[in-house]
């Protein structure tokens, strides 16, 4: 009986055994949702590689999308989704995820569950890192060439951009999907300062002046492609600080509202007047040096020691972000700050920050926007947004994802971001969900107030990346802001004086500065913004501190990441390569 | 001799034996223990083995188990990185001062509170002073951040009034730390007279009635009756707090430290989530994480043996 009951039992288990492989199989080969019979080209793309054609469609596959720089608001069902679903027969999984939280999206990708592609603002893993973690696959070049054409001219149109990102030991293979970065063609930011004060102080503007626009607060926002010195700022910060600009009789107002975080952008000119970028390395004296351990950068801290010392900044600029800096502005107790193009010509995306903040709440405030201060050496400008050319940001596929859902993710991607048929993916349909500003075509798009402008059950920006050509730039653009850009920010011969690049970079992987960047950029960070804010709020003396603090950086990891950055390319050479 | 043997042996089963019947009897609350007893034991002892992290170079990727071991490479560098030596210091500093300054603030308020006749008076006082306890520390920082502004704050305006320089307290070192254990006390102070007004509740009546036979003032009668009273609580509690001694207070620092202040408020918490959330060297936080727990265990266990050498309190 037991040996009958042996028998009958090892007989179930071997038949369930060759019924479940027959199933996995079967699957494997005909998958889920394939429907109709094959097209010549299906047929043709099946014999090539073994994946479908390019616009074979046929079989259903099953996305887990997360966008790129997404807030995590996206509603399931949204029209975007379901016009996507039914163009590229997908059935997209949502992935509800704040891109630019940093706790959570570091917590998403310490635990591997990643989306099938991602872009997240709040990470911080280099595509090296990411692909040497085990988290993203490679895209090889003949997939991008058949499933991405438009991206591939991308590439082609933007010199070294085939050789970037290339992984590790594999010549056609890449770690990521690169943007072109259109809308920072550009300087990113400028001074402006506070024209009914001026006037009220009898100072003059640097140069001839125009209002930017005709309405909307835009008619008191003027411009000159004229700069002050740094000279002529500080004297100008003194009369805001003392002279009462605002006329209330108090000493109430300051010439500077700086803030603790985003270094890079309130020094912006500031700095580039002493011929620096933060964040860059640069050249001095024939060595190698980063920029924040630079002769350049001390002078350019001894300058702002100088300017608080006077209380020209506002004294809670220590305890105080972005964000709250904006807000503060908004009291209106500010003469000078430093702002993007787009946040005066009052882009919609740029809603709230000031300075506009301030000229929308109060009719009798008037702005002078002006050109990069001049520096003790003549030397005008900033730090250019991407180190070499204008590819940056990255898209990444996840290990998970197989060939075939790789060549349906690249048609994808490649229509969505650089196809214009695209746009409604970004504004459904013009006229019925979004109207242009201006003139069409030419101007800003704006989604209608009753959708959501981004994500929610629209979807709108919820599967794109940030590629944008200058076609695309200009939708997110005002004809302020086109203005501001056409007139000087964006002008080929400014770019070209004022744009300050770092004198070596690492464009194509080929060192292992990013793997030591992240080994002591946190330390390095510590001290550098120390050392800063001590510096300037004049808890330490400058000059004495100096050396120290120099030995200090390179000590802590500085020195390593300077040595392998010797090996790295010029940036000039990178740029005059075609 | 096998006879005295077996003898002893049954002897010494005899209370096992109680034991289990004991233990039978009592099967339903046995069976009534095994569901939170498996929560504690899901939640609290299984995710442990994410400690393994500190001793792996942690490749998300990979997992705990597959990343590679780092043969101790955090441990060791541990204390050549003078940001964790900072932090550490800092940690010990901000802690023994709280302990000093904000752990006895309960316990007096519980008694002034005890000594309040005014009912009414004494419930409002309750009231008002736990209210603060159930706000986050995002929401009290920027009510801090205001009180304490160099700009609008009252205190800068009472500094500025009687013709002194207002002072920026949370960007200066020197205030800093004055102004954490303030901000501290308010919070909890309150919710931290609980238990010892609890305590106090269940001294025996007779004792004062006792005290006011032999003549004694209510001044008198606080400090030999309800304080000795409260020693208890107040060692089991100290002892707890020796155990968070490292835990320096995350939250109230991240949400009011800048880097202005760094060097006196980097505690390791905040160095902890610096590392491993911003900069994603997970593994290298988690051995400075388990570092901090290890020292806390230490404490609890030290402090404990040695006030149950000296008393007859403490935890176990």
């Amino acid at each position: 009986m037991q040996k009958r009951f042996n028998v009958l039992l090892s007989a179930a288990l071997a038949g369930s055994l060759v019924l479940a492989m027959v199933g996995c199989s079967s699957e494997s080969k005909t998958g889920t949702g394939t429907t109709g019979s094959k097209s010549e080209s299906q047929k043709q793309g099946d014999q090539q590689s073994g994946l479908p054609a390019p616009g074979d469609f046929s079989k259903k596959l099953d996305l887990k999308l997360s966008g790129a720089f997404t807030r995590g608001k996206i509603e399931d069902g949204n029209w975007v989704q379901k016009k996507l679903e039914e163009k590229y027969n997908i059935k997209i999984s949502n992935v509800k995820v704040d891109t630019w939280n940093k706790d959570q999206v570091q917590l998403m990708i310490a635990a591997g569950d990643l989306p099938d592609t991602f872009a997240f603002n709040g990470g911080t893993l280099s595509a090296l890192e990411y692909y040497e973690n085990g988290l993203t696959r490679t895209i090889p070049k003949d997939m991008l060439k058949k499933y991405a054409p438009l991206y591939s001219k991308m590439l082609d149109e933007n010199p070294p951009g085939w050789e970037m990102n290339v992984a590790p030991g594999k010549k056609d293979e890449y770690l990521a999907l690169v943007g072109y970065q259109g809308h920072t063609k550009n300087l990113i930011w400028a001074p402006t300062f506070r024209l009914d004060w001026l006037e009220k102080l009898g100072i003059k503007p640097p140069g001839d002046m125009k209002p930017i626009g005709t309405s909307g607060g835009l008619e008191r926002i003027y411009f000159t492609d004229k700069a002050y010195t740094l000279e002529e700022t500080e004297n100008i910060l003194k009369a805001f600080t003392f002279n009462d600009p605002d006329g209330n009789g108090k000493n109430d107002t300051y010439g500077m509202l700086p803030f603790n975080n985003n270094f890079s952008n309130w020094a912006a000119t500031l700095l580039g007047a002493y011929g620096a970028a933060s964040g860059y390395n640069l050249e001095e004296n024939g060595k190698l040096v980063a920029a924040e351990i630079s002769q350049k950068y001390k002078d350019f801290l001894k300058m702002m020691a100088r300017w608080n010392k006077e209380g020209l900044l506002d004294p809670e600029w220590t305890t105080i972000d972005v964000n709250k800096s904006w807000e503060k502005y908004k009291l209106g107790k500010t003469g000078y700050y430093p702002a993007q193009p787009a946040y005066v010509g009052m882009d919609a995306w740029t809603k709230g920050r000031a300075p506009a903040n301030l000229v929308e709440k109060d009719p009798g405030v008037k702005l002078l926007v002006t050109a990069p201060e001049i520096g003790p050496n003549g030397q005008q400008g900033e730090g250019a947004f991407t180190p070499v050319n204008r590819l940056g940001d990255a898209f990444y596929i996840s290990k998970k994802v197989t060939d075939e859902q790789l060549a349906r993710i690249l048609q994808i991607f490649d229509y969505i971001n650089f196809d214009d048929d695209s746009r409604w993916t970004l504004y459904g349909e013009i006229g019925t969900h979004s109207t242009w500003q201006g003139t069409p075509e030419k101007s800003e798009i704006k989604v209608k107030p009753e959708y959501p402008d981004m994500e929610g059950n629209m979807g709108f920006w919820a599967y794109n990346f940030r590629s944008y050509d200058d076609k695309r730039a200009s939708y997110q653009t005002s004809e302020a802001t086109t203005k501001l850009k056409t007139e000087f920010f964006g002008r080929p011969d400014v770019l070209q004086k004022m744009e300050i690049r770092p004198f070596r970079y690492d464009l194509m992987n080929q060192t292992k500065s990013a793997e030591l960047n992240k080994k002591y950029k946190g330390q390095l960070d510590t001290i550098v913004n120390e050392f800063r804010m001590k510096a300037i709020v004049g808890q330490i003396d400058i000059d004495k501190e100096w050396d120290k603090y120099v030995q200090n950086y390179l000590n802590s990891g500085g020195k390593e990441i300077l040595a392998e950055l010797e090996k790295a390319p010029k940036v000039a050479d990178l740029l005059s390569k075609k | 001799m096998d006879a005295v043997l077996q003898r002893d042996q049954q002897h010494r089963s005899k209370p096992r034996n109680e034991n289990l019947i004991r233990a039978k009897k009592m099967k339903t609350l046995y069976l009534m223990m095994l569901v939170p007893m498996l929560l504690l034991f899901l939640f609290h002892y299984v995710p442990l083995y994410g400690i393994l992290v500190a001793f792996k170079k942690f490749s998300p990727g990979l997992g705990i188990w597959k990343s590679e071991w780092n043969h101790f490479e955090h441990f060791k560098s541990l204390f050549h990185d003078f940001l964790f030596i900072r932090a550490l210091k800092n940690t010990l500093v901000i802690s023994v001062l709280k302990l000093i300054v904000a752990f006895p603030a309960p316990i007096v308020l519980a008694v002034l509170l005890n000594e309040v006749r005014h009912v009414m008076f004494k419930k409002v006082t309750q009231s008002i002073s736990y209210l603060p306890h159930f706000m986050s520390w995002v929401i009290l920082a920027s009510m801090v951040g205001e009180v304490l502004s160099p700009q609008r704050g009252i205190i800068n305006f009472v500094i500025h009034s009687l013709g002194g320089t207002p002072i920026n307290f949370l960007a200066d070192k020197n205030f800093f730390i004055p102004a954490l254990i303030v901000t501290d006390i308010w919070k909890e102070i309150g919710w931290g007279a609980i238990i010892y007004l609890a305590a106090i509740s269940s001294i025996n009546p007779d004792l004062y009635e006792a005290a006011d036979v032999d003549g004694a003032g209510r001044f008198k009668k606080m400090i030999h009756i309800t304080v000795p009273s409260l020693v208890p609580m107040i060692v089991i509690l100290f002892i707890l707090s020796l155990g968070n001694i490292l835990n320096a207070g995350f939250d109230q620092i991240l949400n009011l430290y800048n880097p202005m202040v760094y060097d006196v408020a980097d505690i390791i918490d905040t160095y902890v989530y610096r590392k491993g959330l911003e900069q994603f060297q997970l593994d290298y936080a988690t051995a400075v994480g388990l570092f901090k727990n290890v020292v806390g265990v230490v404490l609890i266990v030290g402090a404990n043996a040695i006030i149950r050498r000296r008393s007859e309190h403490g935890i176990w």
